[in-house]
């Protein structure tokens, strides 16, 4: 066979074998990249702020609210803006090497902040027919352990009045009842009784019952923000 | 009319009851019945609020209108619950824990019962009229728990009362969990007050148990009780007392509620 032949052949074949080899390494030599943003950014009444995304590649921006001004700066960092007060969500991608991330959202906050997003999504569980109903569950062991703020939410006017507004009628009071862990529920009506039957996590804890969707997850830290979360579920 | 204080100074012009009213202390002896001798009662062991941390949870305590007579003022439907009356039998340290309960029961929201304090004293007494000491009444309420008046009228001696359906409705009042304070324990009663735990509080100087609701204010030390002589008797039923007069020489917090629909 002709001497060309044979060396043509022979680097196609190395060639081949190169290339394979690097098809099969592509995972690790071109990893897919990977973007990170913060949970959320309180602009407050200030005229901008920056976000920053946590990424090794190139990242890309976008808003579905034409309200919230997106600029980028440098690197992979923007400025956010708006005339009107709310909360926006900004999402970022990245790119590199003709690969894409998965998009990644944060919530943008104009004006005052309106507290954190309650967390778990309602789940699973389906509102209770027997209407608006609070549950606050708490241990009497660690009851000197909470901070002032929370236990206000247990015991100040504020969240009281809201709660007297909001639940329905349950015999002579409102539905909202606030209980040890260990009280007994066995002079109450099934619906306390599948209250506190829910699974609690840590405590204190909050199960708020609304007409369209249940919240359940720890007390939030503060009046103000278990009034927002209240008013989420609530109205 | 205006709000009662009781101190050091004029104590001695409160050691007799007003007129139709009465006390009914007799001292616990804590040789005989120490600290945590009731099964219902154990010995207080929640963590104590430091000392520094008092003043700015007592100021939050106030501007949140979280205090046990913020409860108490809306307990009844949005109005205030009344205050028990003795009415000149010597059972206040029955009412001091009917008072506990019935705070107790308001922060948690659940719905107001008027609770008869007599029932408690007639059958531990055999309807004499004789005194005892808190935890004496907190023992019975554990164990049978407390009518309502619709079962055992307000101030009634009428041995009718004691039948069947009245204990099957006391039941539902039962209160399984106290807590059982050191005599004279400033720090476990200013923990207590601060976590809206209300205290059935012995005055051995006054020969008198009531339920102590709030703490009032540190310099001076005061504390708000809610006394057993009727919404005439102060303002609305509940006083100040001050200083040394505001520790109570025997003393219970209420641990846990035990809810009931009626």
């Amino acid at each position: 066979m002709n001497r060309n032949v044979i060396q043509a052949t022979a680097t196609f074949g190395a060639g081949c074998i190169v290339a394979l080899v690097l098809t099969m390494a592509g995972a690790r030599v071109f990893p897919a990249p990977s973007v990170s943003l913060p949970d959320r950014v309180v602009v407050g009444d200030a005229p901008w702020a920056k976000v920053q995304a946590n990424s090794w590649a190139t990242v890309k921006w976008f808003s579905p609210d034409p309200r919230l001004a997106v600029l980028e700066w440098e690197g992979n960092t923007v400025l956010v803006s708006s005339r009107t007060k709310g909360s926006y969500k900004l999402y970022a991608y990245a790119a590199r090497w003709n690969k894409l991330s998965e998009p990644v959202g944060t919530v943008v906050v104009i004006g005052d902040d309106p507290g954190p997003e309650p967390g778990p999504d309602p789940g699973p569980v389906p509102p209770n027919p027997t209407g608006n109903r609070v549950l606050m569950v708490y241990e009497s062991a660690e009851l000197s352990k909470l901070p002032p703020a929370q236990l206000s939410i247990l015991q100040g006017k504020l969240i009281r009045d809201y709660l007297e507004q909001r639940c329905d009628q349950d015999g002579t009071v409102k539905a909202y009842r606030i209980w040890d862990k260990d009280v007994s529920t066995a002079n109450v009506s099934q619906a306390w009784k599948d209250a506190m039957a829910r699974p609690r996590k840590s405590l204190p804890w909050l199960y708020i019952n609304g007409p369209k969707a249940v919240f359940e997850g720890p007390l939030p830290a503060n009046e103000t923000e278990a009034l927002n979360l209240l008013k989420k579920y609530l109205g | 009319m205006a709000e009662i204080i009781i101190n050091d100074i004029n104590c001695s012009d409160y050691l007799t009851p007003p007129h139709g009213q009465s006390m009914g202390l007799v001292p616990r002896n804590y040789m005989q019945c120490p600290v945590g001798y009731l099964p219902c009662a154990k010995p207080f062991d929640l963590p104590l609020i430091p000392e520094s941390e008092w003043q700015s949870r007592l100021d939050a305590q106030i501007a949140a209108k979280a205090q046990l007579s913020d409860i108490r003022n809306r307990g009844k439907n949005g109005s205030p619950m009344p205050s028990t009356d003795q009415n000149g039998y010597g059972y206040c340290w029955c009412h001091s824990g009917t008072s506990a309960i019935l705070l107790a029961r308001a922060a948690a929201n659940e719905p107001y019962v008027d609770l008869s304090a007599y029932a408690v004293g007639c059958i531990i007494k055999n309807y004499r009229n004789q005194g005892g000491w808190g935890s004496e009444g907190v023992e019975f309420i554990a164990s049978r728990g407390i009518p309502s008046s619709e079962f055992w009228p307000q101030r009634s001696t009428n041995r009718a009362n004691d039948n069947p359906a009245t204990w099957e409705n006391a039941a539902l009042h039962k209160n399984l969990e106290w807590m059982d304070l050191q005599p004279r324990n400033k720090a476990q009663l200013v923990t207590c007050l601060l976590l809206n735990i209300p205290v059935v509080s012995d005055f051995n100087w006054w020969g008198h148990s009531v339920c102590t609701m709030d703490l009032v204010s540190l310099n001076p030390f005061k504390t708000r009780i809610w006394n057993s002589w009727g919404d005439g008797w102060s303002e609305n039923g509940a006083g100040i007392l001050e200083g040394s007069r505001a520790i109570p020489d025997g003393a219970l917090g209420v641990r846990v509620v035990s809810p009931s629909e009626k």
